[in-house]
């Protein structure tokens, strides 16, 4: 029998945390606010200083407003649209059930896209090392994707299918549907897995500035759901 | 002014303007719930300590995100909750062979503390440890919105209203997650054998 209203809130209040304050918080973790800090007040310091002044603040405020129209006119669209279209490229090459959504089916077997790492470098000012490793990460895990995107592919059409005949047809097989519907969610979930999987992986070989531009890249389109708000 | 009269939203001022001897006031102030959460979040010490640490380097590095409208435990706990999320992730797919086997270890405490306590006889004792050691098993095993929602409640003392920030969700959403959050402790802890 489980244990009624009184007896849980009891248990729940039984459950004290054995804390002990940490002596050396303060100083970890007044080191890693000012190595973190560091670098950006120097320039921020810099920067301010200049901008104190009116005539220098003026000069820059100008030379901010020409460029931006300069950038909006002549490299803006085709950028954002270029840009959109890599992340989506990459998206898919290490999502399969993105891919199946975005209907962007493999061209050829299992080919790792060089012109989507050789962008994932630039984009991340990939080192040669983490390239290479980056590179050869994607490659393991390329064929698992394109199995299971071939086997999400299936198992659309199967539905499809069924449904189709589902018009058409007074019986209707539910246990058919059922299994083909928990086969479905079955592979889905394992996609997803190898996809949070991969992406796990490649925050071990990234800094922490590369750790938040992929972020960024992973969970741009918002299109589709999120990576970081896959459920496993 | 001691530091104890100076409220959360005047420190996290100062520390917007660059004071930074709010910080160690605010870490004094904020390590225990912020441990007490993770630790029962994620039942690991080592983790929850990190969990902490990274959390205050957060309120620095993003002091001018916040607003000051805003009670700090609510931004506090969203990163904590956050942080404890992706960390659990991880550990899923690279399982730890470290997890501390005792959550509630009373052997931290000091031996006269023991003796002080009113302890319940041995056969007693063990029996409640069983089902303690239970209870944090189904809660290690709610999903991440209800277990937020449960520690934050009966733990932290947060109202449905500074929950409903940190979750994203409504004052009604969180009613619901803290009853199925209860209702689902009690099937787990009844599949568990848990019988008081």
């Amino acid at each position: 029998m489980p244990p009624d209203h009184d007896e849980l809130d009891e248990l729940l209040d039984a459950w004290k945390v054995p804390f002990q304050r940490d002596e050396e918080l303060l100083q970890r973790t007044s080191k890693r606010v000012r190595s973190e800090s560091a670098h950006l007040d120097i320039s921020s310091n810099k920067l301010v200083f200049l901008l104190s002044r009116p005539l220098y603040a003026s000069l820059a405020a100008a030379a901010l407003v020409v460029l931006g129209v300069f950038l909006a006119n002549v490299t803006g669209p085709r950028n954002t649209s270029s840009e959109n279209q890599s992340i989506a490229s990459y998206r898919s090459m290490i999502d399969p059930v993105y891919r199946l959504k975005r209907g962007a089916p493999y061209s050829k077997e299992v080919n790792l896209s060089e012109s989507t790492i050789t962008w994932l470098k630039d984009e991340l000012h990939l080192s040669k090392k983490q390239y290479i490793a980056i590179e050869s990460l994607h490659n393991s895990h390329q064929p698992l994707f394109y199995t299971l995107y071939r086997e999400l592919e299936s198992l659309e059409h199967g539905y499809t299918a069924f449904d189709a005949s589902r018009k058409n047809d007074d019986v209707i097989d539910f246990i058919a549907l059922f299994e083909l519907l928990q086969k479905q969610k079955e592979i889905r979930q394992q996609s997803i897995e190898e996809t949070i999987h991969l992406i796990n992986e490649m925050y071990q070989l990234l800094s922490l500035e590369q750790q938040k531009a992929f972020e960024k890249i992973i969970n741009t389109d918002n299109t589709s759901t999120p990576i970081s708000e896959y459920e496993i | 002014m001691s530091d104890l009269q100076q409220t959360d939203s005047t420190l996290m001022k100062a520390l917007q303007k660059g004071d930074e001897q709010a910080l160690p006031i605010l870490i004094k102030r904020w390590e225990r719930p912020l441990f007490n959460f993770a630790y029962r979040y994620l039942q690991n010490s080592q983790t929850a300590s990190d969990i902490v640490e990274e959390t205050l380097v957060r309120i620095f590095t993003k002091r001018q995100k916040y607003n000051p409208k805003y009670p700090l435990s609510t931004w506090l706990f969203t990163i904590a909750a956050n942080l404890c999320k992706n960390h659990s992730r991880w550990l899923k797919r690279h399982p730890e062979q470290s997890w501390e086997s005792n959550g509630d270890d009373d052997d931290s405490l000091p031996l006269k503390e023991k003796i002080a306590c009113q302890q319940p006889s041995p056969i007693e004792s063990s029996e409640r440890e069983e089902q303690l050691q239970q209870l944090r098993g189904a809660i290690d095993e709610l999903p991440h919105e209800l277990k937020t929602t449960l520690l934050l409640h009966y733990y932290e003392g947060l109202s449905y209203q500074e929950i409903s920030e940190i979750s994203k969700c409504s004052v009604r959403g969180v009613e619901t997650r803290l009853y199925r959050a209860r209702k689902l402790l009690k099937s787990n802890c009844s599949k568990l054998g848990l019988s008081t």
